[in-house]
């Protein structure tokens, strides 16, 4: 059921059906800036672990955002009305930091897996293929990122990905282009291109570096899907009516979670809060 | 087709409500072309066409085309339904600040590649255009997808105005040179300003350069209808709320090919990350 007016808006502002809180302790990392970072599993609120084989997270998963389900015949979307902490005077216990106060993204990570190798430049398939989509089952919208969970080394690579598309057919390849070292940070978390005309994944079956890059780490490949594209201003506020996003559906079973922007490779301590309405 | 009443239709709408059918596109560009990044030069602007990314790469055009929304390239939407149409309430991006000035969002109506950088009569456009057909508001770019001569020439192009008067001629502008005004670079878009008194544009008969540029390259016409400019702000944070700002929600027609240029701050590229949420009316 949608809202209304404009009054139900201010009403669903005033009193939120959920409000959210996530605090994270965010490390440092050259190579997280001017990039997506993950939070998934960094300290504070809702700690993620690093995937290994291959599953299906929900939002019963540890690191996912809590939230409670909709009501029968409603649904649940981003009201907004979030705020960050970082750097902001009057908010003690949270301070300094190289994160964004731009825009951020809410996603729905639908699929992860880990334990993949940084330092070979042959063709990977531990903990391959990704597990099916419980949630956007067609693809339409669902992405591939590779997110970092120990560094690997610095030698610039090429990431290439073997995936299914939105209309099932295997073999399709997307390659993220990385000439600079930018991939060896914890917690970096890049989309990686698709084939042209291709909308969307819906599994990912393998995935070779182009050059080994020195060091083993962990790594993973991540399918997710965005729900919501946030503003945040210069004081670190910003309104349901500023979001892109603000009316996207959050499905029950979603796995939340945050994707910080890096302004610099600082650390900092960062808290957002969400509001949902249920309508 | 209904207009939208008040700010309460709006919210109404925008949340499920009224048929309003809300839709939201992420997508996000590399300044990369199969893998092979692509050069900038600062103050001009690049096509994304090419780009990869999310969706998939458009191609290079060869025979003149009107590409739609399920062109490889377009940037994926629903078509309205129930004779509504489409609106553009928001649009947020995010690139590295400040290599990127910001993002020009346009319809891609109509493309033509494979036109030589060395041939001085005038070389052939034609096609029809199958949206905004009667041309207000169009423009004509030079898009080039394969670097052409290093000498400085200028490029006109004869079309038919928003009017239907044809013979018509763009104001001349430079094209070719190693570096700047405009650059020869492949993925320039070079905008043809019209002549004066024109709004738009209904067709583009063909396009000439004054001179030889030195190489054949590979260039293309391409009209557009602009549907937004997306300024970046100096660490590369953009957000358009068309609710509260003026001109107000722009259409985003059926069958739409929506696609996008970057326009560089820097020698430095930048991806970007961009999301739409658009409301049928």
């Amino acid at each position: 059921m949608a809202l209304v007016s404009v009054d139900a808006l201010k009403a669903m502002i005033a009193t939120p059906h959920q409000l959210s809180y996530e605090g994270k302790i965010l490390t440092a990392g050259t190579g997280k800036q001017d990039k997506f970072a993950s939070i998934w599993n960094k300290q504070g609120d809702h700690i993620g672990a690093n995937p290994s084989t291959a599953v299906a997270p929900t939002s019963s998963t540890a690191g996912a955002w809590t939230k409670s389900d909709a009501g029968s015949g409603r649904q649940i979307i981003l009201g907004g009305s979030s705020r960050q902490t970082n750097n902001t005077a009057g908010n003690a216990g949270f301070s300094g930091g190289g994160y964004s106060r731009r825009p951020l993204l809410i996603i729905d990570r639908v699929s992860h897996q880990g334990g993949l190798d940084g330092n070979v430049n042959t063709t990977q398939t531990t903990n391959f293929p990704t597990a099916a989509l419980t949630r956007y089952t067609s693809g339409v919208g669902v992405m591939a990122a590779i997110e970092t969970h120990a560094a690997i080394g610095a030698t610039a690579t090429n990431v290439t990905i073997s995936y299914t598309n939105t209309a099932g057919t295997s073999g399709h390849t997307g390659v993220l282009s990385n000439p600079s070292s930018s991939l060896n940070s914890i917690g970096v978390f890049i989309p990686i291109p698709l084939q042209a005309g291709d909308l969307g994944v819906k599994s990912v079956e393998n995935v070779t570096l182009s050059a080994a890059t020195g060091t083993v780490g962990n790594w993973g490949i991540t399918l997710f899907k965005v729900v919501g594209f946030i503003w945040a201003d210069g004081d670190g506020t910003f309104g349901v009516l500023e979001n892109a996003f603000w009316n996207e559906e959050i499905l029950d079973s979603a796995c939340l979670q945050m994707l910080e922007w890096g302004l610099n490779g600082g650390s900092g301590s960062v808290m957002r809060h969400l509001t949902f309405a249920e309508c | 087709m209904a207009a939208i009443a008040d700010l309460s239709d709006y919210v109404n709408r925008a949340t499920g409500g009224n048929s309003g059918t809300p839709e939201n596109i992420f997508w996000y560009k590399q300044p990369y072309i199969a893998a092979t990044i692509d050069t900038w030069a600062a103050g001009l602007m690049y096509s994304m066409w090419k780009y990869d990314g999310f969706p998939g790469p458009g191609a290079t055009p060869t025979t003149v085309a009107a590409p739609t929304s399920s062109t490889a390239g377009a940037m994926p939407f629903t078509d309205p339904g129930g004779g509504r149409q489409k609106w553009l309430m928001t649009a947020g991006m995010i690139t590295v600040g400040p290599n990127a000035g910001g993002v020009f969002l346009y319809d891609r109506l109509l493309h033509i590649g494979s036109l030589d950088g060395t041939v001085t009569t005038a070389q052939t456009v034609g096609g029809s255009l199958t949206r905004h057909t009667g041309g207000a508001g169009n423009q004509i770019w030079i898009e080039i997808y394969t670097a052409v001569g290093t000498t400085n020439r200028t490029i006109t192009a004869s079309y038919t105005n928003q009017s239907g008067t044809s013979g018509r001629t763009t104001q001349a502008v430079l094209f070719g040179a190693s570096a700047g005004n405009p650059g020869n670079d492949a993925n320039l878009m070079i905008q043809l300003p019209l002549q004066a008194g024109d709004t738009g544009v209904q067709a583009v008969a063909s396009v000439t350069i004054s001179a030889t540029t030195g190489t054949a390259g590979n260039f293309g016409v391409t009209v557009a209808s602009p549907i937004a400019f997306i300024p970046f702000d100096d660490n590369g944070g953009a957000m358009r709320n068309f609710a509260t700002g003026m001109p107000g929600l722009p259409e985003i027609e059926s069958g739409a090919c929506i696609a996008s240029a970057v326009y560089a701050m820097t020698t430095t590229e930048a991806p970007v990350y961009g999301a739409l949420g658009m409301v049928e009316a």
